[in-house]
């Protein structure tokens, strides 16, 4: 996939990171805060308020959607009753930022050789 | 959980209360239980760990909150397809209000809107008047006081009969006229509290970004009182049952608050020529300026269009003023070149802008939500 057929591309930090957690599972929001943390290996620390942002935005661009869990008879009762996971197309649009990173890096490799050329 | 942890989640349930109502429906609870979860584990570890995750929430709150809003408002527009009745309703609300915009003040309320323009004729002549003879006292002192109390009367009208337009020059007369006063008390209060001095002498090196800031924020500023005066009034129409009429109507013609707040640019020359001796032209010129402006205003319909005549119209009566003052009391040499390189120098031309600026504050009227859109009928027309 080009990154001119999805206008959500190229994908932001913050935003590659939530997709790529939500890949492997569908989660709450605070457990995607933790996730985000840990995959981008500290690097990346989102607020509560910035996660929500995206999950909004991305759930209006149709990347991610919202659904019920089985916490909503209060089994957690300290966790968020909903859940979030990738969309179709969410999974689409990380493959194709993956790509995009992949030949970016390609193409840095070989310009520079070196330790870089490897 | 520590205080400081109380009082973060304290907080952070007080913002929620920012966000749009439809964002806060939906995701209120689960954001704070979200925050509530990333506290609680910064809170073991430590005070350090507590406050970087504080400052860390604070900061990216009023980003969250500028896009949920942005997406609020460019989710606005209504979804569902309107009805076609009430779509000719609203038509025809439209068209009702459209005719109410275009009639003509009848000759009277058309002459109350010039009564303010006409009570600073007349003071302004009083001295003229009183030197003139021993008569010319007696003459003088009857005029002002009749044109006072012409002024007075048309002011308390306007609040008695909810801010008709032909009121609002009159009681934006006087409430500029309290704003000078307010602004008198206040500093002299903030004086004598905080030492404001050294701040007021404050005088940044001319042609510098200072100068101008300096004379656009202290041009600004000194409007604050009158600013807040009205503020008021709008929000009293807004939340009081009777008033809510006349608050519509002002949401329908928002200039017409620029047209109150336009009048105490009347009181500019009494405030800046001072002594007064020598300043009649500008005082004239400044008077015909604005009389034209306001001639004008009720000869257009559209809020913006009339925006843009009143605030051309006090730009340049404000330039009259500002380079009066200059060619009576900053210049030695009194030529114009002089004039206007200290027009310039001090940064009285931004200080003129910055006097203008609040004319276009009740344009805000205009950022409402469509739900909150004109009802059925307006009872009383925006311009009588």
């Amino acid at each position: 996939m080009g990154e001119g057929s999805d206008p959500a591309l190229p994908l932001t930090e913050s935003t590659f990171y939530i997709l790529l957690s939500l890949a492997l599972d569908s989660k709450h929001g605070y457990a995607i805060l933790k996730h985000v943390e840990s995959l981008s290996e500290g690097q990346l620390v989102l607020s509560a308020s910035t996660l929500y942002s995206a999950l909004v935005r991305l759930q209006d661009q149709g990347l991610i959607q919202r659904m019920n869990t089985d916490d909503e008879a209060g089994a957690n009762p300290g966790l968020p009753r909903k859940a979030y996971a990738l969309t179709e197309r969410g999974r689409h649009a990380l493959e194709a930022e993956m790509a995009r990173l992949r030949r970016q890096v390609r193409v840095g490799q070989r310009s520079l050789g070196g330790e870089f050329g490897r | 959980m520590s205080l400081l942890s109380r009082l973060a989640a304290g907080l952070f349930r007080g913002t929620l209360a920012l966000y749009p109502p439809g964002f806060r429906r939906e995701y209120a609870d689960e954001l704070y239980a979200v925050f509530s979860l990333a506290l609680h584990d910064a809170e073991r570890r430590g005070l350090i760990g507590l406050i970087a995750f504080c400052a860390h929430e604070l900061r990216d709150i009023p980003g969250a909150l500028w896009r949920a809003h942005r997406r609020g408002w460019a989710d606005a527009p209504p979804r569902e397809p309107v009805p076609a009745p009430v779509r000719e309703r609203r038509a025809m609300q439209q068209r009702n209000v459209a005719a109410l915009r275009a009639e003509p003040l009848a000759g009277w309320s058309r002459a109350a809107v010039f009564a303010p323009f006409a009570w600073i004729a007349v003071i302004e002549s009083v001295g003229a008047l009183v030197r003139l003879s021993p008569a010319g006292i007696a003459v003088g002192g009857v005029l002002g006081v009749l044109v006072t109390v012409g002024v007075l009367a048309l002011a308390v009208a306007g609040l008695a009969k909810r801010l008709p337009a032909w009121t609002l020059p009159s009681l934006g007369l006087v409430l500029a006229a309290a704003n000078w006063v307010l602004l008198g008390v206040l500093m002299v209060a903030l004086n004598l509290a905080l030492n404001l001095s050294p701040l007021l002498a404050l005088r940044p090196a001319p042609y510098s970004w200072g100068a101008f800031a300096h004379s656009g924020l202290v041009a600004t500023l000194s409007l604050l009182p009158l600013l807040v005066l009205t503020g008021i009034l709008v929000l009293l129409s807004a939340t009081l049952p009777a008033w809510r009429p006349t608050f519509r109507r002002l949401r329908q013609d928002w200039s017409q608050v620029s047209l109150l707040l336009y009048a105490s640019y009347l009181l500019s020359p009494a405030i800046n020529f001072d002594p007064p001796d020598g300043a009649g032209y500008f005082q004239v010129l400044n008077l015909v300026l604005l009389a034209a402006g306001a001639w004008l205003y009720l000869r257009t319909s559209g809020p913006w269009r009339r925006l843009a005549i009143l605030m051309a119209a006090a730009t340049l009566a404000q330039c009259v003023v500002q380079a009066g003052e200059f060619r009576l009391y900053a210049d030695p040499a009194r030529t114009l070149s002089a004039a206007l390189d200290g027009l310039f120098a001090q940064g009285q031309i931004v200080s003129v802008v910055g006097s203008v600026l609040p004319l276009a504050i009740p344009a805000l009227l205009a950022l409402r939500p469509r739900s909150m859109q004109p009802a059925a009928r307006v009872p009383d027309s925006p311009l009588a």
